[in-house]
């Protein structure tokens, strides 16, 4: 290294920043500031002027209870302004006073007229007039989300909140006592998401629960994700057959079909629904729901199932309807029969997306072949696996999106893209310990007549060798798409484009640069002693 | 348990560390559960973009925070956080300029969002309310940087 360099390394001036850390730092500026720091140098201007997110919809986000508090009057005399609030109201190790809310309170106070998002957190308000003088602040609000919050019933919340809620269109309730819906009872909420662990405490929480459903009349879109609350659900919907959604999300851990009676009150729900319900998606269905499904549900155009049982009676299926605006069937389970899984399909003519996730179909041999010749439609395939032999009628005339997650050979593969030579985007996924993408495959893959598009989702030495065998040259493909499937919030690592001229190919194409990764391979090989002597 | 793991600085020095405090890395988080299967007592991962100087500062900043409540969950992927931060804090930033920007650097590489903040808040603060020119004064030591005036 020259002595030049050397100097410059230590002195680490801010140019060592790249774009995304200065503009994580110019979000924290306000306008004025800002503006000042586009004047500072070319690089500066472009990272500003680029943005448009640092320009808007700053978040208030107050998350150490302990913390904030002590620094109240720094954040009552911010200057910016703010279009959403995150507050944590308690930390874990807080002792619980009544200060946060009152704190809370002064927020609301000056900030209120712009906010259109409020999320709290990990709070007992003791008096539930305070909630809703905070609400009552926002005229604005959008959105809420609630998380650990619990309103006692000293006070009875009767005030009229139809005014200030105006507005509201999104509601997140998690881990919070179910009284907590007596304060949105009568907004116009469209889109609701549950995720209680909690049943109803008593009669009184579920009361104001169902009122809150019958005064939702705009309620278009209900999710419940819950550990076990099937009694909660049924209950819920005895008071709701008057709601028309759109959307119905129900995910439990415990089966539904435990409880008595449930699947009768719950089928008449779905009934009720019929005219409107274009998406649904369920966990644990007893046959009567499907039976539902298929027989009343005229305009569902996505449904997504985890688990069913079905009769291996033709007599069940005699009375199902065709569903011609059903696009996308996903399902998340084994079908328990063939019958099943083909008056399903049959019934499904206009079906465009299957998605056949997790485990593979054992219980029915060759549904492809019989999605073949019955589902005509089909334009994206998101399967487990191909059968083991390709047979020469196994042709999609429209397939356009295939995604396979396990192999044992790429034979098949091969053999089924030139079976279906409309096939432009192929999707790939390896598991750590699966099988990985042999280079002659790779090489076929990449020298494909038909394939445009590639997406793999592997682990990240996978993708490194990956990478380094096409990063300069991709041949006939328009573009790759590597994505980790380990990091939790996932996604694409990275695109190739569509326009190669305008490729340039990296070194390093991670996160974690790819020595890294040589080095730890490396590290499981380190004498102990060697480690132990340079620390 | 203890579970004790080594890091390497890009200067080749090796600090001991326990897992649990090296994890509020996203990065090393996420090469302990998801290389190692979560069998990682006693390995050796490198970081070669971390200098020695700035991982002890990371260390430092690591342990002390070690017991923070983990952040609720926020949906906004887009939103700018602003966020307060302690006295203690506010004491371990009070170091020069090169190494403020290292830990910026070094707590985007890592993934530890709540050095990200606090750091990117501090170097917020030196520009907050200057003219452009003061600015360039206060952020650089020479006059060659910058040179690309507009």
């Amino acid at each position: 290294m020259s002595d030049k360099e050397r100097v410059s390394e230590m002195e680490s001036p801010i140019e060592i920043l790249c774009a995304d850390e200065l503009l994580l730092i110019f979000s924290y500026l306000d306008g004025k500031s800002l503006k000042n720091s586009a004047l500072v140098c070319k690089c500066w201007n472009d990272v500003i002027s680029e943005s448009s997110a640092i320009m808007k919809n700053f978040t208030l986000i107050l998350n150490d209870g302990s913390d904030w508090i002590s620094r109240f009057d720094e954040i009552l005399s911010l200057t910016r302004r703010f279009q959403s609030i995150s507050i944590t109201l308690h930390s874990r190790d807080y002792m619980w006073t009544y200060k946060p809310i009152n704190l809370l309170v002064q927020i609301a106070a000056r900030h209120g007229p712009n906010i259109r998002k409020l999320a709290l957190s990990n709070a007992d308000i003791e008096n539930s007039s305070d909630f809703s003088s905070i609400l009552s602040c926002m005229p604005l609000l959008n959105e809420v989300v609630l998380d650990r919050m619990k309103v006692d019933e000293v006070d009875d919340f009767t005030g009229g909140n139809e005014a200030f809620l105006s507005k509201l269109n999104k509601l997140k309730i998690s881990k919070c006592y179910w009284n907590i819906f007596k304060f949105f009872k009568s907004t116009p909420i469209r889109e609701l998401q549950i995720s209680n662990d909690l049943d109803f405490e008593n009669i009184q929480q579920s009361e104001y629960y169902m009122q809150f459903l019958q005064g939702s009349q705009r309620l278009e879109s209900i999710e419940v994700k819950s550990m076990d609350s099937a009694q909660t659900f049924k209950t819920t919907l005895d008071g709701a057959i008057c709601l028309k959604l759109k959307r119905l999300k129900y995910w439990s851990i415990s089966p539904m079909y435990d409880i008595k009676n449930i699947d009768s009150i719950f089928g008449t729900f779905l009934e009720a629904q019929a005219s409107s319900l274009t998406e649904l998606e369920l966990a644990y269905v007893h046959p009567t729901i499907i039976k539902i499904i298929f027989t009343k549900l005229k305009v569902l155009e996505k449904l997504t199932i985890n688990g069913m049982m079905l009769p291996s009676e033709s007599s069940f299926y005699a009375s199902f309807k065709k569903m011609p605006k059903l696009k996308e069937l996903i399902l998340l389970d084994d079908i328990s029969c063939e019958l099943a899984a083909k008056e399903i399909l049959l019934n499904c003519p206009n079906l465009e997306t299957f998605s056949f996730r997790d485990k593979p179909i054992c219980f029915v041999d060759n549904i492809l072949n019989f999605m073949a010749a019955n589902n005509p439609a089909v334009k994206s395939l998101s399967l487990n696996s191909l059968p083991e032999i390709i047979s020469p009628e196994l042709k999609f005339h429209h397939l356009k999106f295939l995604h396979v997650s396990d192999y044992e050979t790429f034979e098949n593969l091969l053999q089924f893209l030139n079976n279906n030579p409309t096939v432009e985007t192929l999707s790939l996924s390896f598991d750590n310990t699966g099988g990985i993408l042999d280079d002659s495959t790779l090489e076929a893959l990449l020298s494909h007549p038909n394939i445009r598009h590639l997406v793999v989702a592997a682990g990240y030495n996978a993708l490194n060798d990956i990478y380094d065998k096409v990063k300069s040259d991709y041949r006939n493909l328009k573009s790759i798409d590597l994505r980790s499937h380990n990091v939790k919030d996932g996604g694409t690592l990275i695109k190739f484009p569509n326009d190669k001229a305008q490729w340039k190919p990296k070194d390093k194409i991670f996160k974690y640069p790819r020595n890294v990764y040589k080095c730890i391979n490396k590290s499981f090989d380190f004498p102990v002693t060697w480690v132990q002597k340079s620390k | 348990m203890s579970n004790m793991i080594y890091l390497q600085s890009s200067d080749g020095d090796i600090f001991e560390t326990d897992a649990q405090i090296a994890k509020c890395s996203g990065t090393i988080r996420f090469m302990l559960e998801d290389c190692y299967m979560g069998e990682y007592e006693g390995v050796l991962i490198p970081l070669p973009n971390v200098n020695s100087a700035i991982l002890r500062k990371v260390l430092k900043w690591a342990d002390h925070h070690k017991d923070d409540p983990v952040p609720i969950e926020d949906d906004g992927h887009s939103v700018k956080q602003v966020s307060v931060f302690s006295s203690w804090d506010a004491e371990f930033l009070e170091v020069d300029q090169g190494t403020l920007f290292g830990l910026v650097q070094a707590a985007n590489y890592l993934d530890i969002q709540g050095l990200l903040d606090v750091t990117c808040k501090t170097v917020a603060n030196k520009i907050s309310g200057k003219t452009a020119d003061d600015i360039r004064n206060t952020l650089t030591t020479n006059q060659n940087k910058f040179q690309d005036f507009i």
